[in-house]
């Protein structure tokens, strides 16, 4: 098999799986407890906490452990809207947005929320002009992903960070960056933003585990109701394990971080100079998108189909985002585009730590012979 | 933990031997559930036998399981859910003096959001009586929701009974915190009418930060985390695979090892008589579960017999783990709303174990206890 949807999810790195063994065994504590095996646990997560807070630029206290990307940006929009939501009422997002963050916006447009949508060019960039125009004096609200999911485009998030914060600085600054943490060295206090989202399994670490930066005196409520676990910011009991296998899978990336951006890069690059020679090839990712995202498309054949031939061959890549639904709803992120016809034939082919230039080149062998196959099949019937 | 006595199950519990062997296996399936290719198959199969054996271990039949991010959360889910799905219909609801904040602080945040909660108080025993719940229900009444054992007490609510008088108002609908009783007393959904139940997986022995929440029949509720969709609709984020596959086992493994420890109830007798003939204040709701044992050593404050004990490798808590925190104790809801003194309340400590100990791990915690407390009462004076 080879694996080329690790934008849907990553393989765990073995040095993930050591790490978090000890957690499984004798310090398998509750953080909240006083004794050894809780004081051990607690260690782990604080020095989990410490090592993110390096990496990103802020302080420690800021961040806090969530189940998910899903549930960090449900309780980023949440929070920042019902703290602000007697004198703020407006909403400002893109069309390209994670599901997360899309039905996290509907469900505050049902609280009352009034939502602008802004839209994005034929690179799936957002004009920072559109955001600024967009904004109202009971604007409360702006999120812009980092890195889209399905296409890699960047957005360009410091950007607007600033030029909202000069319109009017109580206006607050979300960003999805789960998509950007495998492939971006970031440092949030530069970008401005006041809230931010990231996932652990998009950086091969485990599922179930997620983190959520809020800066100190953005206004906030938490969705999560219960204990006072991470500060306050999220209720329950910490995933102990989950969150040490996140630090371990991260501490792993940065410590090689340029070679392994690099590397993404020219695996990308050479799936493209092989891929663009194939009949009918397009590519709907920018050429400045994240190195670890390539979605293309071969005009007149269905994703689908293209899909399952991959599949029987042993190559596993997707139409976009992984849906729950089961089935291929054509992508709003490539309708956004303005690439509608596109959108029913495009694959998202998405590369990480594991892949090697050999696995590239067989899957660019096998998937050009898949295409012309179709091809010829469907010239003949 | 050779020589360690681990006393403070109701916190956490270690993660199962039968659990950490598979480990290795089930982080190789490393698909999301969500993809449609073989990876994500294989994922997603292996996710459903794990609801599979959730729903089992909970005798449920007719209905489902949704993973969520920890028992905090399949109780937020169901709490908001309701209220969320049902406000048209009423704004009231009935619930207990004695919840965990998982429901108590979600509790509160409705209440602030213009609904009204009737909290039912325990007797001075720690007992909660079904009359008492059904008495407060209204014809506005959407949801009452209590728990099922008590965190730091050991109280076992009776949830049948509720659960029966409530067929009398049909549209009522009925949530349980089963956190603290799933493999520590006999769950049986299909034959109660309990539309919701609650349940977290490290309790059990499996990983932290994976709940779920049964939900009877096609029974609507609002999601309390959306995005793409997963788990019904219910609960949206990618799933934790190895968290609910962790579940799956942990769950189905308790519950046979419950079945098969018959002198529970002697094990708690043991250790409560040697605690009263110590001098101890117990906590001894008529109906508990035989693996919490809730008691006061009047004049010491917990912390101090805590750190006493585990001086000695016996570990208990004071209280219950989310309200221990470092800045002093206030005093228990719960141990308030029994009537408790505040003084004997910030005196309470909690030993909480699972079927799986031992008769000779109960007496070896009687010793430490004995030669610990003799030593704290001669450092502080008590007679
Ligand atoms: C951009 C983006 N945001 C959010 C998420 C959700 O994260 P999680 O899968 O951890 O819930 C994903 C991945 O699914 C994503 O790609
Ligand atoms: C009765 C009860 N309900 C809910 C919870 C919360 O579960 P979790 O720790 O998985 O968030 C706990 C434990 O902390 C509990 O004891």
């Amino acid at each position: 098999m080879i694996y080329l949807d690790n934008a849907a999810t990553t393989p765990l790195l073995p040095a993930v799986r050591a790490a978090m063994a000890r957690y499984l065994d004798d310090a398998f504590g509750n953080p909240s407890s006083l004794h050894r095996p809780g004081r051990e646990a607690r260690q782990a997560v604080e020095e989990a906490r410490r090592f993110f807070a390096d990496w990103l630029g802020v302080s420690p206290r800021d961040l806090a452990f969530t189940s998910g990307g899903t549930e960090s940006n449900n309780l980023a929009l949440y929070g920042a809207y019902l703290a602000q939501r007697d004198g703020r009422n407006h909403i400002v997002t893109t069309a390209v947005e994670h599901h997360a963050v899309l039905e996290a916006v509907d469900r505050l447009r049902l609280l009352g929320a009034d939502v602008t949508v802004v839209p994005v060019d034929s690179d799936g960039r957002v004009d920072p002009d559109d955001v600024v125009r967009a904004l109202r004096p009971d604007t409360a609200l702006v999120s812009v992903m980092l890195v889209n999911n399905e296409v890699g485009t960047i957005e360009p998030v410091a950007e607007i960070a600033r030029r909202v914060r000069e319109r009017d600085p109580g206006i607050v600054v979300h960003s999805d960056m789960v998509q950007a943490l495998p492939v971006m060295r970031l440092s949030l206090a530069e970008m401005g933003v006041h809230l931010a989202s990231f996932s652990a399994h998009k950086v091969h670490g485990p599922k179930g585990v997620g983190l959520i930066y809020v800066r100190s005196g953005t206004p906030f409520v938490s969705l999560a109701a219960g204990g006072q676990q991470e500060h306050r910011l999220r209720a329950g009991t910490e995933p102990v394990a989950g969150i040490v296998g996140f630090h371990a899978a991260m501490a792993e990336l940065a410590a090689h971080f340029e070679d392994h951006v690099a590397r993404l890069a020219s695996l990308r690059d050479a799936m493209w100079e092989r891929l663009r020679s194939v009949q009918g090839a397009y590519r709907n990712s920018p050429l400045d998108s994240a190195p670890s995202i390539l979605n293309v498309g071969f005009r007149g054949l269905r994703n689908d189909r293209l899909l399952m031939r991959l599949d029987l061959e042993g190559i596993a890549a997707s139409a976009g985002a992984a849906c729950s639904a089961g089935s291929l709803e054509p992508s709003h992120v490539l309708r956004a585009m303005g690439r509608e016809a596109e959108a029913r034939e495009s694959i998202r082919l998405s590369f990480a730590w594991q892949n090697t230039m050999e696995e590239i080149e067989i899957a660019a062998a096998i998937m050009s012979k898949i295409v012309e196959s179709m091809r010829s099949r469907f010239t003949n019937s | 933990m050779a020589d360690e006595l681990y006393f403070d199950y109701a916190a956490t519990a270690p993660v199962r031997p039968e659990v950490r062997e598979r480990m290795a296996e089930w982080l190789d399936i490393y698909g999301n559930p969500s993809s449609l290719h073989r990876m994500g198959m294989r994922a997603e199969r292996a996710l459903r036998r794990a609801r599979d054996q959730v729903m089992q271990s909970l005798g449920a039949r007719d209905g489902r399981v949704v993973f969520t991010g920890g028992g905090t959360e399949a109780n937020n889910l169901a709490v908001y859910g309701v209220a969320r799905a049902y406000a048209q219909r009423g704004r009231h609801i009935v619930t207990s003096a004695i919840e965990h904040p998982a429901v108590r602080e979600a509790m509160a945040d409705l209440e602030r959001e213009g609904f009204e909660i009737s909290y039912v108080r325990p007797n001075r025993r720690g007992d909660v009586s079904a009359e008492e719940v059904l008495r407060h229900v209204r014809d506005d009444t959407i949801l009452v929701s209590v728990m099922h054992v008590n965190n730091e007490t050991g109280a076992v609510l009776p949830v049948e009974r509720i659960a029966d008088e409530l067929q009398a108002h049909p549209k009522v609908v009925f949530h349980v915190d089963g956190t603290q009783a799933l493999g520590k007393i006999p769950v049986s959904l299909a034959r109660t009418r309990i539309h919701l139940y609650a349940a977290s997986g490290h309790k059990l022995g499996a990983l932290k930060g994976v709940g779920a929440l049964y939900v009877h029949g096609s029974l609507r509720l609002k999601p309390h985390v959306v995005g793409g969709g997963q788990e019904f609709g219910l609960r949206s984020g990618t799933e934790n695979v190895l968290g609910a596959l962790s579940f799956g086992e942990a769950a189905s493994r308790a519950v046979r090892e419950m079945e098969s420890d018959v002198d529970a109830e002697q094990k708690r007798e043991r250790l409560a008589r040697a605690l009263e003939e110590l001098g101890y204040v117990l906590v001894n709701p008529d109906h508990h579960s035989p693996y919490i044992l809730c008691a006061a050593l009047p004049g010491a404050r917990g912390e101090i017999l805590v750190h006493a004990f585990e001086e000695k490798g016996l570990y208990v808590s004071a209280g219950s783990a989310c309200s221990s925190g470092k800045h002093g104790r206030e005093p228990s809801h719960v141990l308030t709303a029994m009537g408790v003194k505040p003084e004997l309340a910030l005196a309470a400590i909690r030993f909480s174990w699972h079927p799986g100990t031992r008769m000779s791990e109960i007496e070896h915690a009687i010793e430490v206890v004995r030669e610990r407390t003799a030593w704290v009462k001669q450092a502080l004076g008590i007679r």
